[in-house]
């Protein structure tokens, strides 16, 4: 082993190097407590998935239960159903709700007025901070038969809309209040990384002549791209996550059958105290989102020659 | 993550897997196997009176500002030479809280419970204890015989693989049917005298509500009802009772059990509400406003509706109350008026309407008592002679006579200063004038006879003539709750079966594919539950003997 690589080695030691960086290290302790007790340690729980957990008994001493409570869930009958609607509002929530930030920050960024910037990014993120107990309350006065849009609807002469109680109206509602309360908070990591592209690729595209809009395609949004494929990669691991508080906020026994989601389902069985089915399915949700994430690094990986991964 | 590092993952994933696929596994719990012995010798319990005993007890109070050590706790601690370390918990913490208490090992001795099938859990992971037939019958048999009057059903509540697991309550309200109301002045706008008690004339009511502008604006912008779903036990329930029908419970038909909703009458009941959807006389928008709280409630009081369903406490028709819904409607319109809504008539003529029914809760006994087993008898001679003394339910549920209320000569109990103002001060020493039933230590109900001494007049009054017992269908085997696969199926059932009405009923889905539901319902695991209700039924019967109570039909 070389001199180089000894030093190489050496400034990538993990042990703290003297006194200087004491304070560094201490300022890492509540995050490393964090992720321990709440990230690290309840993994150990992930064990009740293969028990017949018995709340007497503890996790310790109940009895083995194989891969039985995976049986039960997948023989459900509700589960091909869960399964299909998580999917579904996931999926449509990656595909329209993915680009939106990234639109609206691009939008922001274009903006020259500071302070008309900072009140239109205000109002885009407020949203982000409210219950969807609130916002579901808003939203279903203004869709209902007889609410504001429905009004509106009747004042050009149209037939009402059934938007909470129609299948494909009722998701369409869903995925775009979604997007309404979400967009202005993710754009806040692309307009981070916005600031970060060196602003001298513009004013040397300028000198060459390039539009706003040439400049945007070839300079903003190459510079974006790793963020994208970041965010990307780590919503996939969400892919099973369809929204639980929004849905179980809006939804109505005339949408369950399109509306009815994994974590829906883990609720009821929850409330019947079947720990073991809920853990089964927790499990399975996990699995499937550490393979899509592990999948797509990979892929994405490849494509690019390894230039753009989170690993 | 190199290749190698991918491989590696996935192969210990599959050899964790394949490991926990082959460890050796228990059955699961055969709900038909006897459980074992109980480690109580109860012939041999002895509860000596002089030693005080210390007893922790949870439960929900009630009042938002219970404290521990109120006037009638003291009471009871001396009367009784106990200490009450009590737990008081709402029902959210009551959901939430109560499970990291069991799980952390601290079950207290005595906890109330209102669910069977929480009552089922907290037997099956062993959070509490068995306690004889004979044990209770010995020590609390004045308790028995009112329970086995006002709410036997509630036996199969505490029952699990042939034994029992506490004390099952009553409430002796709980068997009258609950009723609506209907707009007064509407009526009266719309030219009809008699207030509706069949299924036509709330049709007629309904639809003149819709078409003949009852609030006079000149617009049609009125509708009949605005049914609340957002519970099932709600859900057209005073419709579906002229039908002789609980839709979403079980019913007795010819000695055996069957599900309310899958019966021919019920989809005459849908057929019915499809036609008068038809007709307008629904607001459509009722099924996104019962998932809002009390909008259905602000729509009746705006004037959007001229029926509500349900309004079933005297103190709601109150105009002196500005809180009650009497008066709301009067701050808002000074003409507007409220009358009970008289229970629809069956074909028989008789008047017909939906009860919770008397058999009420369950007291259990944590399992640590099993090496104290003469605190479960202590408080079993607790609740026999709350039963037995009048004056000691009394001073159990409201306080003293003279020092926390005084009755007047016709009238119902009425609280003294200052607890009669200070409600804070009412709640912290727990007094709950009039509450015969529920209590927090004597959660069940009183014999009718005496409260009539003892309640006020205008709520006697109201209940006699809007609300008779005899009126009430409930279910025969008190709550649904109780068959052993409920757990598994019934949420998910009445989901379905809620989903696929509310669709009849708008259109979305035709009532002749009604059959085919009753096939789906069964296929979903309703088969299994009606095979369960029937033998739950006969079960029944048989704690009914051991316990005194007669037929499983209320004699």
């Amino acid at each position: 082993m070389t001199d180089s690589t000894h030093s190489r080695r050496k400034k990538i030691s993990l042990l703290p190097r003297g006194r200087c960086n004491i304070d560094l290290w201490l300022m890492t302790v509540p995050v490393v407590l964090f992720f321990l007790i709440f990230n690290y340690i309840p993994m150990a729980g992930m064990v009740i998935a293969f028990k017949d957990y018995n709340l007497g008994d503890g996790i310790l001493h109940s009895a083995w239960a194989g891969m039985e409570n995976f049986v039960r869930l997948f023989g459900s009958s509700d589960f091909p159903n869960v399964i299909r609607n998580t999917l579904t509002i996931s999926l449509l929530r990656l595909s329209f709700g993915f680009f939106a930030p990234v639109i609206l920050a691009l939008m922001l960024n274009e903006l020259r007025q500071q302070v008309y910037k900072r009140v239109i990014q205000t109002l885009s993120y407020l949203p982000y901070f409210f219950s969807w107990v609130i916002l579901s309350g808003i939203f279903l006065m203004l869709f209902s038969g007889s609410g504001p849009a429905n009004m509106f609807i009747k004042l050009l002469g149209a037939k009402p809309v059934a938007f909470l109680t129609n299948d494909v109206w009722f998701i369409t509602v869903l995925i775009a209040t979604g997007i309404w309360q979400s967009a202005g908070w993710g754009a806040v990591i692309y307009l981070a990384a916005l600031s970060g592209i060196n602003p001298v690729l513009y004013e040397a595209a300028t000198i060459d002549g390039a539009t706003r809009w040439q400049q945007m395609l070839t300079i903003t949004l190459p510079c974006l791209a790793p963020t994208m494929v970041t965010l990307f990669i780590l919503s996939l691991g969400g892919i099973l996550t369809a929204g639980f508080d929004q849905i179980y906020n809006m939804y109505n026994p005339l949408v369950y059958n399109v509306s009815d989601i994994i974590d829906t389902y883990v609720l009821r069985r929850m409330m019947d105290l079947d720990m073991d089915l809920a853990a089964a399915a927790g499990m399975f949700k996990s699995v499937v989102g550490l393979i899509l994430i592990v999948g797509a690094n990979t892929l994405s990986k490849k494509l690019t020659q390894g230039e753009q991964s989170v690993w | 993550m190199n290749r190698n590092a991918l491989i590696f993952t996935f192969v210990t994933i599959c050899a964790v897997v394949l490991i926990v696929a082959l460890i050796p596994t228990r059955p699961r719990t055969d709900i038909n196997a006897p459980l074992p012995p109980s480690p109580v010798n109860w012939s041999i319990v002895q509860d000596d009176t002089n030693n005080t005993l210390t007893i922790s007890w949870l439960g929900i109070p009630g009042y938002e500002a219970a404290r521990p050590g109120s006037w009638i706790q003291q009471m009871l601690e001396e009367r009784f030479n106990i200490r009450l370390d009590t737990i008081f918990m709402d029902l959210n913490a009551f959901a939430k809280r109560r499970p990291l208490i069991l799980c952390g090992g601290q079950a207290p001795d005595v906890m109330w419970d209102g669910f069977p099938t929480s009552v089922r859990n907290n037997i099956e992971n062993r959070f509490i204890m068995s306690v004889p037939y004979s044990v209770i019958l010995q020590h609390a048999p004045t308790y028995v015989s009112l329970l086995n009057r006002y709410g036997k059903e509630a036996w199969l509540y505490s029952y699990y693989r042939g034994e029992n697991f506490g004390l099952p309550t009553f409430i002796e309200g709980a068997n009258r049917p609950r009723v609506g109301c209907w707009r007064k002045d509407w009526l009266d706008a719309v030219g009809i005298t008699k207030v509706p008690d069949t299924v036509e004339s709330m049709h007629e009511a309904l639809r003149r509500f819709r078409y003949n502008d009852p609030d006079g604006n000149g617009k049609k912008d009125t509708y009949g009802w605005n049914p609340y779903i957002g519970h099932w036990s709600l859900a057209f329930s005073e419709l579906f009772a002229a039908y002789d029908l609980l839709a979403f419970d079980f019913v007795e038909r010819d000695g055996k059990i069957t599900w309310g909703g899958i019966l021919p009458e019920c989809r005459e009941a849908l057929a019915t509400l499809r036609r008068w959807y038809e007709e307008e006389l629904l607001d459509p928008d009722f099924v996104v406003d019962s998932q809002q709280n009390q909008v259905t409630e602000r729509k009746f009081q705006n004037g959007r509706a001229g029926y509500l369903f349900p309004l079933d406490f005297y103190t709601a028709y109150d105009t002196s109350d500005p809180a009650s819904m009497s008066g709301i409607l009067q701050a808002l319109n000074p003409n507007a008026k409220i009358i009970p809504a008289p229970l629809l008539k069956n074909r028989d003529g008789q008047p017909r309407g939906q009860a919770w029914g008397g058999a009420a809760h369950v007291l259990q006994f944590g399992r640590q008592l099993e090496q104290q087993p003469e605190k479960v008898i202590r408080v079993l001679e607790m609740i026999e002679a709350i039963t037995k003394d009048k004056t000691l339910y009394l001073e159990s549920t409201s306080g003293r006579e003279g020092l926390h209320w005084t009755k007047q000569a016709g009238a119902g109990i009425e609280l003294l200063p200052p607890w009669n103002t200070d409600k804070q001060l009412r709640g912290a020493q727990m007094l709950a004038p009039g509450g015969f039933g529920c209590m927090f230590f004597y959660p069940a109900g009183l014999d009718y006879t005496y409260q009539t001494a003892y309640r006020d007049p205008a709520y006697l009054r109201f209940e006699d003539t809007f609300k008779k017992p005899e009126w009430g269908l409930s279910n025969p085997l008190g709550k649904s709750e109780v068959v052993p696969s409920a757990g598994r199926y019934l949420n998910d059932l009445r989901n379905f079966q809620m989903t696929v009405f509310v669709e009849m009923v708008i259109g979305k889905r035709p009532i002749a594919s009604f059959d085919e539901y009753v096939t789906e319902w069964k296929q979903r695991g309703g088969a299994v539950l009606l095979q369960e209700a029937n033998d739950m039924y006969e079960t029944m019967q048989q704690i009914f003997n051991q316990v005194g109570a007669g037929e499983t039909r209320n004699d």
